[in-house]
């Protein structure tokens, strides 16, 4: 079973995009080991079976879902996408400052 | 008058007829509601005033003698990651417990234009992420057959309230399990249909390569009906497979019965149904290993032949299911920052500092866990996600070869009945594990309906039926046959008795 340390669980929470507790870490550190753990089964699987399985390529069936247009939509309730915004300056989302 | 439990066709005639107007039915169910809802926690908003006044509605359209759409009279629930325009969509998350949906998912556009009436929007697992709606940012949903028990998940408060007569049928989604499970703890049926078939346009995402609308209700006949509205194709956004013709379930469902009785024969005769031995030979409650022992007797007396099967790589599907939703979740909930919508954190300084504490406060102990976890498989040397995604091409392939002697698959939903708040959350696992007999059927996009089976008096447990891609048809009649059997089972034994 994988073990995790302190650091290790703030660069994922940095990637994750998380600020965290001390103690959430702590927390993390544990169950991460434990659920680590199962993930690891997938290491049994046999690879040449696992190549054989691609290759044959088992679809989940003959429809394939389209892909749609690549197009730009007008979206009618904009209002209500705005009155979403935690902060706005009329009809602009105010962000903090990127460059200071 | 008891009006509860009535089916949508029985509630029609009911209507017609003028036996009671649909305001009064309406108002039944909110009477209902009000008494029994602070002991259950279905609901996170009930539109009272709107159901009345769209009652009324109704009532006069009765009165003027118009027919009516295949959903008329019935009312209905939504839970709270389906958008439902003008209405909170919460995902059970205190980042969107302020976030009006902008637009009507496209099921729920469907529902309406059928006549479908909603009550409100129903408690979850934060983003669809658990198996017992206890990581709802709000409350516990419990479980209207025991309030000391959870309702499951994540569409506990959806199976809740179809359990408790709170409307006909639910609308709830299902990743790897959240309806089946939940449907299975509260003792009603549930489907995830085929991938593909019904639109997931105004769903919020978890992991969309998986993630699918489906229904809970209280019988199969109300079941067909609502699947027959919200399968596609939806030509707005192509979000359903769209080279397919409707099929008319509710129809199709009748004249199946019609057909075997007009023949003399058994409902399930000339159907044969695969045991695939490696879903049995996870450890199973009592309650639940002797429910399975009866239907599976229940099958045979309605002349179903039952013969053992195997799906060689079930045994990797719960890691596989973990690693790819896990690292789906990493990207489609990397849209929460806190700056378009959702949770702001009140100080920041800079806008990483902005990001990270407004996902840091608003996501819950649950979310945080498998956004970190997704981003450890993410980072992984050997990655476990390329194994992931060829279980899932073997589990299809183990899938098909059963349904080349198989009609149909059945199996437990769930190894345990429902347990008091508590007991799984403490430890991830074993909360995971809630989902193993559920998630071979969300990998491989098959469709699976819980059928209620267990023994009289003792607690829900549900059986899993998994037909081949798109024979929701056959599922259905499955699922009928089965509820047919089993009451008439029940029926004998008082009889000996």
């Amino acid at each position: 079973m994988e073990s995790f340390e302190r650091n290790e669980i703030k660069n994922l929470c940095r990637q994750s995009g998380l600020r965290l507790k001390n103690k959430e870490i702590t927390k993390l550190q544990g169950d991460l080991k434990e659920l680590s753990g199962y993930l690891e089964k997938l290491e049994d699987i046999q690879v040449p079976e696992v190549y054989e399985a691609i290759e044959e390529g088992y679809w989940m069936h003959k429809n394939k879902t389209p892909l749609r247009k690549d197009r730009v939509e007008d979206f009618e309730e904009k209002e209500l996408l705005r009155k979403n915004a935690p902060k706005r300056n009329k009809n602009y989302i105010t962000v903090p400052k990127v460059i200071k | 008058m008891d009006n509860q439990g009535l089916t949508i066709q029985q509630i029609q005639k009911q209507l017609t007829n003028k036996k009671i107007s649909a305001e009064e039915l309406f108002r039944e169910t909110l009477e209902k509601i009000r008494e029994q809802e602070h002991k259950i926690g279905a609901f996170l908003c009930i539109t009272e005033e709107e159901v009345l006044r769209k009652g009324r509605a109704l009532d006069q359209k009765i009165q003027k003698g118009a027919s009516l759409g295949n959903l008329e009279g019935a009312l209905y629930s939504v839970k709270d990651n389906i958008m439902v325009k003008g209405q909170k969509c919460t995902c059970g998350s205190d980042m969107l417990k302020d976030f009006i949906a902008p637009y009507d998912g496209e099921s729920i556009l469907e529902i309406n234009k059928a006549g479908g009436i909603s009550l409100g929007k129903t408690n979850l697992d934060e983003f669809a992420m658990g198996s017992s709606t206890e990581h709802s940012a709000f409350k516990v949903t419990r479980n209207p057959r025991d309030y000391k028990l959870v309702a499951g998940g994540s569409s506990g408060g959806a199976a809740a309230a179809v359990a408790a007569g709170f409307g006909q049928f639910s609308i709830g989604s299902d990743t790897g399990g959240s309806i089946r499970q939940p449907a299975a703890f509260c003792g009603v049926l549930g489907i995830k249909p085929t991938y593909g078939l019904v639109s997931r346009l105004g769903l919020v995402s978890f992991a969309p390569s998986m993630d699918q609308i489906g229904i809970l209700s209280g019988n199969v006949r109300d079941m067909a009906r609502v699947l027959e509205e919200i399968q596609g194709p939806e030509f707005s956004k192509d979000y359903t497979l769209i080279k397919r013709k409707p099929t008319s379930y509710y129809r199709e469902l009748a004249d199946f019965e019609e057909d075997r009785k007009s023949r003399g024969e058994k409902l399930l005769q000339g159907i044969t149904i695969g045991i695939p031995k490696e879903f049995f030979e996870i450890p199973m409650e009592k309650d639940v290993e002797s429910a399975m022992d009866l239907t599976m007797e229940a099958f045979k007396v309605q002349g179903a032949e039952l013969v053992s099967v195997s799906l060689p790589h079930f045994r990797y599907s719960l890691s596989a299911y973990h690693v790819l939703t896990m690292v789906e979740a990493v990207s489609n909930l990397a849209r929460y920052d806190g700056i378009a919508y959702g949770n702001q954190a009140p100080k920041a300084e800079s806008i990483t500092e902005l990001i990270e504490k407004s996902r840091g406060q608003g996501f819950g102990e649950e979310v945080k866990r498998r956004l970190v976890l997704g981003n450890h498989i993410l980072g992984r040397e050997k990655t476990s996600l390329m194994k992931a995604k060829r279980v899932q091409e073997l589990l299809k392939r183990d899938f098909q070869k059963v349904f080349e002697g198989a009609d149909l698959i059945f199996t437990p939903t769930t190894n345990t009945t429902a347990f008091k708040p508590g007991k799984k959350s403490k430890n991830p696992m074993d909360m995971q594990r809630l989902d193993e007999l559920t998630v071979a059927a969300s990998l491989t996009g098959l469709p699976a309906v819980s059928v209620p089976c267990q023994e009289p008096g003792k607690l829900p447990v549900g059986g899993q039926l998994i037909a081949n891609y798109f024979n929701e048809s056959e599922l259905l009649q499955g699922a009928l046959s089965l509820e047919t059997a089993l009451v008439q089972q029940r029926r004998d034994q008082k009889e000996e008795r």
